[in-house]
This record gives C-alpha cells, sequence and structure tokens, in this order.
C-alpha cells in the first residue's frame, strides 16, 4: 500500500480509535491483497456503465418534501428512538 | 396457535378462508421474535403489531424489513451508530408498495453496519447468531432477515444484496433467499452502499412465498431511473437445461462440494439436464472488480455522513476538518476500511490503476456471461464456498470473510437475478445452491427453483 494506515484516515476524513488500529491494517492488507490481482490488467481506454434496460424519461414532476409534514412525522416519533440503541 | 414450519402462502390462504386471523398470526411472530430476539440478535427494532383492518392480498400480516430499507415513522439505522436515530420520513418505494398490497411491518432487522460483510458479525447492535447454532454466523449482510425468517420470528422477510447479502445468510439458514434482477425492484429508500450492484429482494421459507412478494414489490418507479418493468408472468421451462461451472464449484470446500454434486443426480432423476463449463475465463478477477466497485462507491455514498447532513451533531473544538473526522468515527472497522479503500481507489493516479479496470472487467464478465447461458435457462454453483463460521472469526481474519464472497458476486456484476435454496445438509447445518439466469429471466429463475425445491425437498413446509 502507497500510503499508511494513518494517510488514509486523514485522506477519508476518518478518525480511527488506538484500538480498532491494528483491525483495519489487518483489513485494508486484506483488500489490498485483492486489488493487485488487477495489476495485470491493461487499462481499458472507455469506461464501463451498466445501461439501465431502456430510457426512460422521467414523466412526473419531482416530489417536494414538505418540510412540515417531515418533522409532524419525526416529532411524532421521536421519543420512542432516542433512549439507547435497543427498543427491546 | 402453532404456525411453525408454515408457509407465507398457506397462512394467507388460511386467513383468506377465515381459519386465523390476521391478528393472531402478527402475534405469533410478535411473541416469537420478543421471547428469541435476545439469543437470536435478529431485531433491531421490533413494532408492536396493530388491530389489523386491511383488505388488500396481504391483509396486514407484520413482514420483518432489513435496517436499511427507510420505513416512515420508523427507526433505520443500518445496524450503524451513526444512524442510531435515524427515521426516516418516507417509505421506500418497496416498503410502500407492500404498504399498498395490504402489508405491515414487523420490524427492521439486524445486518452488517451498511450491508458490509457476509456474515452479521458486522453490526453496532451486536452480531446476529445463527437459530441452527447460535455459536455460528448466520450469515449477512441481510442476517436478521435471515435469522428471523429460519427462526419463526417472521413469516418473510425483506433484504438487500449487494454481493451476495441475501443469498449468504439464505444458504447459512436454510431459508430461501432471492435476488432479482438489478433494476427489477426500485432502489428508492434503499440507503445506498454500492448503487451499482445492490438491489431489494425478499428471503422467504420457500420459492413461491419469494415469488409472491417479489410480484409485489417488482416494477419501474419513476423515482429509480435505473428501474424497469420486469417480465412476471409464469414460466413453465419444461425439462430445464443447466449450467455447471465447474471452475465456482471447485472454490467450495469438499463437504459443499458433495453435497452440491448429490443435488444434481437427484435433480437429474427428476428432469433437469446438467452441462459443464471448466472454465470461466475472468474468474481470478471476480472478487477483485466487486471489491474496487464496492469500495470506490461507498466511499462516495458514505461522504454524505459528516454529521452535517447525517450522523451525530457533535460539541468538538476545532475546525470543520476535526468536526467531521469525529462524526465519521462512529463508523465501525469494517465501514472505514471499506471507505479508506474506496478513497484510496479514487485518488488521482490510482483512478485508472484499479477502478477503470475494475470496470474493463465487469463488462468482461458480463459478455462472458451472456456468452456462456445460449442454450441454457439457468447457471447452477453452490451459494457459499464454505460452511457457517463460528462468531468472531470473520473479524479475526478478514481474508477469509472477503473470500466468502466468491461465489455470490457475479450476479450483482452481471445484473442477473439469482436464488439460492437449500440443496442438502453438511452436519448440522444446511448448503445452498444456487440458480443465475440473464438480467430479466427472473420469472425463469423462480420456475426453475420451485421445481429444483420439489425434487430436493431438503427443508418441507406445510
Amino acid at each position: 500500500m502507497k500510503y499508511s494506515t494513518t494517510k488514509l484516515s486523514r485522506l477519508a476524513a476518518i478518525r480511527i480509535r488506538k484500538d480498532e488500529e491494528d483491525l483495519i491494517r489487518k483489513k485494508l492488507e486484506a483488500l489490498e491483497e485483492l486489488l493487485s490481482r488487477l495489476d495485470s490488467v491493461e487499462v481499458p481506454k472507455e469506461a464501463f456503465v451498466l445501461a439501465p434496460e431502456g430510457y426512460h424519461e422521467r414523466e412526473d414532476v419531482p416530489v417536494q418534501f414538505e418540510s412540515d409534514e417531515v418533522l409532524k412525522t419525526f416529532n411524532s416519533v421521536k421519543d420512542r428512538y432516542v433512549k439507547g440503541p435497543r427498543t427491546l | 396457535m402453532n404456525l411453525k414450519g408454515r408457509s407465507f402462502l398457506t397462512i394467507l390462504r388460511d386467513v383468506e378462508r377465515g381459519s386465523i386471523s390476521p391478528d393472531d398470526v402478527n402475534e405469533y411472530y410478535y411473541r416469537n421474535a420478543l421471547a428469541l430476539n435476545n439469543t437470536i440478535n435478529a431485531y433491531i427494532t421490533l413494532i408492536k403489531p396493530q388491530q389489523s383492518s386491511s383488505d388488500g392480498p396481504l391483509r396486514g400480516i407484520g413482514i420483518a424489513v432489513k435496517d436499511n430499507i427507510s420505513t416512515r415513522g420508523i427507526r433505520t439505522t443500518c445496524a450503524s451508530r451513526m444512524l442510531e436515530n435515524y427515521v426516516p420520513p418516507y417509505d421506500a418505494t418497496a416498503v410502500e408498495r407492500l404498504k399498498n398490497n395490504g402489508g405491515s411491518i414487523l420490524g427492521k432487522t439486524n445486518m452488517d453496519e451498511f450491508a458490509m460483510g457476509s456474515s452479521g458479525e458486522n453490526s453496532a447492535f451486536g452480531p446476529t447468531r445463527n437459530p441452527i447454532n447460535t455459536d455460528y454466523v448466520p450469515g449477512g449482510s441481510s442476517s436478521g432477515s435471515a435469522a428471523a425468517v429460519a427462526a419463526e420470528m417472521a413469516p418473510i422477510a425483506l433484504g438487500s444484496d449487494t454481493g451476495g447479502s441475501i443469498r449468504a445468510p439464505a444458504s447459512f439458514t436454510g431459508t430461501v433467499g432471492f435476488k432479482p434482477s438489478y433494476g427489477a425492484v426500485s432502489r428508492y429508500g434503499l440507503i445506498a452502499y454500492a448503487n451499482s450492484l445492490e438491489v431489494i429482494g425478499v428471503i422467504s421459507k420457500t420459492v413461491k412465498d419469494a415469488e409472491l412478494l417479489f410480484k409485489m414489490i417488482a416494477g419501474r418507479d419513476l423515482r429509480d431511473s435505473t428501474s424497469f418493468n420486469v417480465d412476471l408472468t409464469s414460466r413453465d421451462v419444461g425439462r430445464p437445461r443447466i449450467l455447471v461451472l465447474r471452475s465456482f464449484v471447485r472454490m467450495a470446500d469438499e463437504r459443499v462440494q458433495k453435497v452440491f454434486y448429490d443435488s444434481i443426480s437427484k435433480l437429474e432423476r427428476a428432469g433437469f439436464i446438467f452441462d459443464y463449463l471448466d472454465e470461466f475465463r475472468e474468474i481470478d478477477y471476480v472478487l477483485s472488480s466487486y471489491y474496487t466497485i464496492a469500495c470506490a462507491e461507498a466511499s462516495t455514498n458514505l461522504s454524505r455522513y459528516d454529521g452535517i447532513r447525517y450522523g451525530p451533531r457533535l460539541d468538538v473544538a476545532g475546525n470543520w476538518r476535526s468536526y467531521i473526522e469525529a462524526a465519521r468515527g462512529f463508523f465501525g472497522s469494517e465501514v472505514k476500511a471499506r471507505i479508506m479503500m474506496g478513497t484510496f481507489i479514487l485518488s488521482a493516479g490510482y483512478y485508472e490503476t484499479y477502478y477503470l479496470k475494475a470496470l474493463q472487467i465487469r463488462k468482461e464478465i458480463r459478455a462472458e456471461f451472456e456468452r456462456i447461458m445460449k442454450g441454457y435457462d439457468a447457471v447452477y454453483i453452490p451459494t457459499m464456498p464454505v460452511l457457517p463460521w463460528k462468531i468472531g472469526e470473520g473479524i479475526r481474519d478478514p481474508k477469509m470473510a472477503y473470500a466468502a464472497d466468491v461465489l455470490t458476486v457475479l450476479p450483482n456484476l452481471t445484473g442477473s437475478p439469482a436464488i439460492s435454496i437449500p440443496v442438502g445438509k453438511s452436519g448440522e447445518f444446511f448448503v445452498g445452491g444456487q440458480f443465475i439466469g440473464l438480467r430479466g429471466d427472473d420469472m425463469k429463475i423462480i420456475s426453475i427453483a420451485s421445481e429444483a425445491e420439489n425434487a430436493l425437498e431438503v427443508v418441507r413446509h406445510e
């Protein structure tokens, strides 16, 4: 890997705790090993995009969120879920 | 009332006849879920059933929904501390369509955080456990959905499949897992991990159950431009012509191979016609291509979790960078590693080295798959190369965990439909086999899997 775990975490703007450093390094090494199999492949001239099944022109008017509606939904349920990770 | 072993379809028939009420059904699964969840940890959020009053075909019966599918007014966490208290203001199209058919939501199921993982071990709310033996993983990332169906905590469930996330847990828990063609089901409301690979699908006890729910959620949606109207007419393929990819089968361990080849003998006796292909040209690159694309898309999709747009609001001294870094520290280690790798892959100088090459290989894999499928109805390979491992082993050995995806990522790269059914047992665990078809041939694959299920009779459901 060209970059260290610390450098990559800066690049991705992610803080890593001391206790997870080793685990993340191991995961990155495993992923890098998979990526290295691509070394023997030639760089293509054009990118590939999985085309949608036919071209669909949008017929509707994009739906706008109504902020009052959103707040009403949130306020009606917020107390059920903010008290911890488990509801059970 | 005991509904143990009953398929969703037979339950619906009994409700239709009036011999059981939808409220009894909901109460049965809710009580089971309450009793077993401390052990299995299949649900992150369980909803107390309300009095059912629906006239739709689903009659108000509760369905388990993976926790990365948006549900209006119900917490949707993606099994992450990042979205611990996130309550979506809208329903995903798949959920909306279930509700329009009279369905309700039984609860939100546990999963690998942001659907990254194939074991169910990477959840901020603790690992899901395999109902067959709770020391072992149930497979992932739709771990809770599969465990809930297998443990009678739900009659049927929705999951999502990015690289095998529906089929892997189906294989490990002895359930049926159907991954539709890419675009056959709208992704609107599915919290994005890798957009070009993922799709919403079904985990159920039988193939017919999966077909029923799939038909309800499938179809074009104006809010997802990649969605299309897949052909939903039932297909009778007569004696199906099946191609076995030996190079994939060889990657499975001996126990899995034995059960798999035994299933072929039984299916041949039932009229299936098998041919064998020894080499698949791109096999060495399938996993590399998948992980390159998935990590790159993940790093882009998950950039919205910065503590401003989504994620926890923090009180952090310093500048914006330290604020965002602290907020993104709420991800688990698997998610962090994949975002970091994705950022690296997309950085200047490495985009061509990895990302463009992976896209090129994906194109070749798709062309190769279409070429070998000529004259055949489906490809048949094992779903997982190994049997379930003990909880914790996947975390300690990430190479093993990533390699376990080798047989499931092919349909995600090609956009094909694939369905995993139990095809035999090895010791106490089930072995899954998957049928894969051409994109759009969803009903053909379902029909073949249904015939295979009847011929093999690995799990008997009423």
